[in-house]
């Protein structure tokens, strides 16, 4: 009897299952990003910083890899008219509109709210959690192993950043910070 | 009814086919094709010599089927692809600075060759100014090529560092493309060289080690 109740119940459930789920996506819905600014992330040279030091053909610069950087120092984007080539010529506008997506792409919903508070503790952020050191990034593991301190110039290059204002002209005294991480070969 | 011959033979063939397959590849499907995928071997067969331009350490590792291990390996040419035959480089140095700072120097042979087989935590002390043949490797690192040709000597740095992959080969493919700058070569023009010449290309010596 129990048996039969069980198999009676099982099987309501599966039926129910796909329903359950059936719900269709509103096409109308967007999620906005308050982003850093795409300036500041040139001209301080937080995208040098992280092409060079991320951005190589065996990691970030991999075809295939999350968190995909283009640059002359790795991956080019691919096209037939520029026929970019890595090392051949500089890294393109188009490149380094496409990094910057991919980097506030990574968590959007998660960077907006890491933006909108001034960032107090970027570690909020995977972008910056994962690259750490182990006891610095709550076990979480890194394939290419750890690659950034707490407080070495890349990490807070890229914490100043995170945390200047929209009209912020530069990154304050970060600036020489960013300058130093992006020298690092 | 299937007779007791007829049984004996299935588990006969069964027992073969296990066996060969399990002999003739490693558990990983990914390698195993990258491997095939290299093709057969060139003229100078499970030497020190074969093989220039592809990526040594996808066979040179764990997962095999080379024997000997490598820390790293790839292979030096004199000029970018053009449309002769690449000219590989004898003689020239290969100067890696490791994640620790310290610094490995090999040589490439006749086919521009160059290697470092792994001693895991085995290895000598790196010597200072001598080329290596045991090592390992902290990642990242950054390596440049030098070579002597007359009077001049000629460096050239790689422009970024390399993150993690130890065949250089791996991403330094032919011909160049968007996702490759092409072999490592020792000048960007032939005229960068002295005398504007590519040297002829050594004769490699008989044998060679594994």
């Amino acid at each position: 009897m129990i048996a039969r109740l069980v198999a009676l119940t099982l099987a309501a459930g599966l039926c129910a299952l796909p329903f359950a789920c059936a719900e269709s996506p509103d096409k109308r819905r967007e999620t906005a990003v308050i982003a850093p600014s795409f300036e500041l992330y040139v001209k301080s040279g937080v995208d040098l910083y992280l092409t060079r030091r991320c951005g190589t053909l065996d990691c970030h610069g991999a075809p295939g890899r999350p968190l995909r950087f283009y640059s002359t120092f790795g991956l080019r984007i691919y096209s037939e008219d520029a026929a970019l080539v890595p090392g051949a010529q500089p890294t393109t506008q188009e490149e380094l509109r496409a990094n910057y997506e991919s980097v506030i792409g990574l968590e959007p919903e998660q960077m907006s709210r890491v933006v909108a508070e001034g960032a107090p503790d970027p570690r909020q952020l995977i972008l910056l959690r994962k690259p750490l050191f182990e006891e610095f990034a709550g076990g979480e593991r890194h394939k290419g192993g750890p690659v950034m301190a707490l407080n070495d110039d890349g990490y807070v290059c890229l914490s100043a950043w995170l945390a200047a204002p929209p009209d912020a002209k530069d990154l304050g005294p970060a600036e020489q910070n960013c300058r130093n991480a992006g020298a690092v070969r | 009814m299937m007779s007791r011959r007829n049984t004996s033979l299935l588990w006969t063939t069964m027992a073969v086919t296990l066996a060969l397959s399990l002999g003739s590849c490693t558990m990983d499907p990914v390698h195993d094709s990258a491997v095939k995928a290299l093709g057969g071997d060139t003229d100078l067969p499970a030497s020190e010599f074969h093989r220039p331009g592809q990526p040594c350490v996808l066979c040179h590792s764990d997962k095999g089927p080379a024997e000997s291990k490598f820390a790293l390996g790839g292979t030096l040419y004199y000029l970018p692809p053009g449309k002769d035959e690449p000219v590989p480089v004898d003689g020239a140095e290969v100067i890696i600075v490791d994640a620790y700072k310290r610094e490995t120097r090999l040589i490439t042979n006749c086919r521009g060759n160059f290697f470092l087989r792994d001693c895991g935590e085995t290895c000598p002390p790196p010597r200072i100014n001598e080329p290596a043949e045991f090592g390992s490797i902290v990642y990242p690192f950054t390596v440049g090529v030098q070579k002597k040709l007359g009077d001049r000597v000629i460096y050239k740095p790689m422009q970024g560092h390399v993150g993690r992959e130890p065949s250089c080969a791996a991403c330094h493919k032919d011909p160049p493309f968007f996702d490759s700058p092409g072999h490592v070569y020792l000048v960007n023009q032939v005229n960068d060289l002295p005398d504007r010449k590519v040297p002829n290309p050594p004769a490699c010596p008989p044998g060679g080690e594994p």
